[in-house]
């Protein structure tokens, strides 16, 4: 998989994203996703993950998110680099990435909160 | 900067040149090539270049086979224009056209003027405008020996033939044809004479021609650049851009205690170490203090025929599992956990070894490396002592490192083993599969070899020597 391939997903399945640059490094941001279960469900958070040109992408299987949605160390979670409204989520994802297989990661990682 | 890039001569002048194709391709085409002692045959194909530091190498992708009437077999071959046509019209974007034939007789292949006339004239203008690369040629002679040629434009509709030094068809077993005058079998030294009684002369020709790169000149890569200097091999890399510390002197081969007050790069010291102990009567080792990941380093390890891993950093051993793929370069891989309780009381200590390249599973699906832990270390944090102490007790012992030269000798022992194994095809030396040796109760377990799960993202890379592997 490459961060193209994952973005043309993101898209087919309807979701918007942009585009965020810290220093030299660039971001899929995914705009206003539904949280379908735990804690949060049904409220919407943007999501911001770690790009490459790289192929085959290794995606960065922390998760980004905005707004906070725990108390900043709960639940592996600690500063982003993404800037202070955001939350970095430390997860592992050790399956080979597909684009499906990367968006059902990321819906779970938030719906376990 | 255009060195290795598209057809012109000018830009291809003291560049060594490859070939490589994987064995399924290989035995394809033997499938396809050979009509018995009477006839030769032909067929198109498509490659990628990969371009390294000083080596071009030409990786076949894919067949083109021929049509019904789309050549002419008559004893010996050739091909319509119609089927140059197909060929042309279909190539994949970034392609070069290679044309494939077989001769009558067994070894490296010379050209009969026909088959110039076939590649210099009637394909070197039209594939070169199309493709922008410039045309390959190979033979395959009666015993599977290859040999292959590249055609650069050196003139206006003059194009120039410049010999292969090697052919390389990567599997479970790495088949090596050699350009007899560009790389002819070594001498036979008295320095090598009980090397020689093991594995016989011809296995001991294929083996020290190979160009083997060693990544990560540490415990384990220092002991394998050694052995293989000792066993003859004329042509070693070592890429690593560690300098030597204090804690390395127990277990890195040749270092001394001045070497560290003198901030001596591992890759100098390992070069010092094999300069003087080599039995080759033509060796060459070359030094790159770089990461494997930066752009010479990766280009330095694109100039190999084997590398062997002896890394422990997730990402560059990731670089290294792409390239085996993407780059027909098959990776002898090893790796050392030692497991010790908080309070120091040592509990388990495990070694393995095992290659990785076409035919074989690769590093993620064998479970020798694991994607999270690539992407941390992308992202610097398994350097982050805070990030570390909040990992879990079983995480930070696979990041620990822990290591004693005793170890290190066995896993480089069964490193170099596999390679002789890989390069000669003698399973009785390399053994037949991945090796996990458990130092209680003191087993090696040997697994069938293994290929990769259906959804595997690595082996699909095959011979599309991708360019952006690091990212």
């Amino acid at each position: 998989m490459t961060a193209d391939e994952f973005q043309q997903h993101l898209a087919s399945t309807g979701h918007s994203v942009e585009s965020a640059h810290v220093g030299a490094d660039q971001y899929i941001v995914i705009k206003d996703m539904t949280i379908s279960a735990g804690s949060h469900a049904g409220k919407h958070c943007d999501v911001g993950i770690l790009s490459s040109t790289a192929n085959p992408w290794v995606p960065q299987p922390a998760v980004h998110v905005r707004p906070h949605l725990v108390e900043m160390g709960q639940a592996a979670s600690q500063a982003s680099a993404l800037g202070p409204e955001w939350q970095y989520l430390s997860r592992r994802f050790d399956r080979p990435p597909t684009p499906k297989g990367f968006l059902a990661h990321i819906l779970t990682v938030l719906g376990q909160i | 900067m255009t060195r290795m890039q598209g057809y012109q001569l000018g830009d291809f002048e003291d560049v060594d040149l490859s070939v490589a194709l994987n064995a399924e391709l290989d035995r394809a085409l033997s499938g396809h090539l050979d009509k018995g002692p009477l006839q030769e045959d032909l067929t198109f194909a498509y490659w990628k270049p990969s371009r390294g530091a000083s080596r071009y190498t030409g990786v076949l992708q894919r067949l083109v086979l021929p049509r019904d009437g789309e050549r002419i077999l008559q004893s010996n071959v050739a091909f319509t224009s119609d089927y140059l046509t197909r060929v042309l019209a279909e190539r994949p974007a970034d392609s070069g056209i290679a044309l494939l034939h077989s001769h009558l007789g067994p070894g490296w292949q010379d050209m009969s003027d026909d088959d110039v006339v076939a590649e210099r004239d009637r394909l070197g203008g039209v594939v070169a405008s199309a493709s922008a690369l410039p045309v390959l040629g190979l033979t395959r002679g009666t015993d599977g020996t290859w040999s292959a040629r590249f055609w650069f434009r050196s003139g206006r509709h003059r194009y120039e033939r410049r010999w292969a030094r090697t052919v390389r068809s990567v599997g479970r077993h790495l088949r090596i044809s050699y350009h007899p005058q560009l790389c002819p079998p070594p001498p036979s030294l008295a320095s090598q004479v009980a090397t020689i009684s093991v594995w016989g002369a011809a296995a001991q020709a294929d083996l020290v021609r190979a160009r083997v790169g060693i990544t990560g000149l540490g415990s384990v890569g220092s002991i394998v650049a050694e052995t293989l200097s000792r066993s003859g091999v004329e042509h070693l890399t070592f890429i690593d851009h560690d300098r030597l510390e204090d804690r390395n002197l127990d277990r890195t081969l040749g270092a001394y205690s001045a070497d560290v007050s003198g901030a001596l790069s591992k890759v100098t010291i390992a070069k010092r170490l094999v300069d003087s102990s080599h039995t080759s009567a033509r060796f060459c080792a070359l030094a790159v203090d770089e990461r494997l990941q930066s752009d010479t380093g990766l280009a330095h390890a694109l100039d190999c025929d084997v590398l062997v891993c002896d890394v422990d950093r997730p990402w560059p051993r990731h670089v290294l599992n792409a390239i085996a793929y993407s780059h027909l370069i098959p990776v002898i891989d090893g790796g050392i956990l030692a497991r010790v309780r908080e309070d120091g009381h040592l509990l388990h200590v495990d070694w393995r070894i095992h290659t990785v390249g076409p035919e074989q599973a690769c590093l993620y699906c064998l479970g020798a490396l694991r994607r999270s832990d690539v992407a941390l270390d992308r992202e610097g944090l398994l350097d982050d002592p805070d990030y570390l102490k909040g990992l879990s007790q079983a995480d930070r012992e696979r990041y620990g490192r822990r290591n004693v030269f005793a170890f290190s000798l066995s896993v480089a022992s069964h490193q170099v083993l596999k390679l002789v194994g890989l390069i000669s095809g003698n399973e009785r030396v390399g053994g037949i599969g991945p090796q996990t040796y458990h130092a209680y109760p003191g087993v090696m377990e040997v697994k069938s070899p293994e290929v990769c799960s259906p959804d595997c993202d690595i082996q699909p890379l095959t011979a599309f020597a991708h360019t952006n592997i690091t990212g």
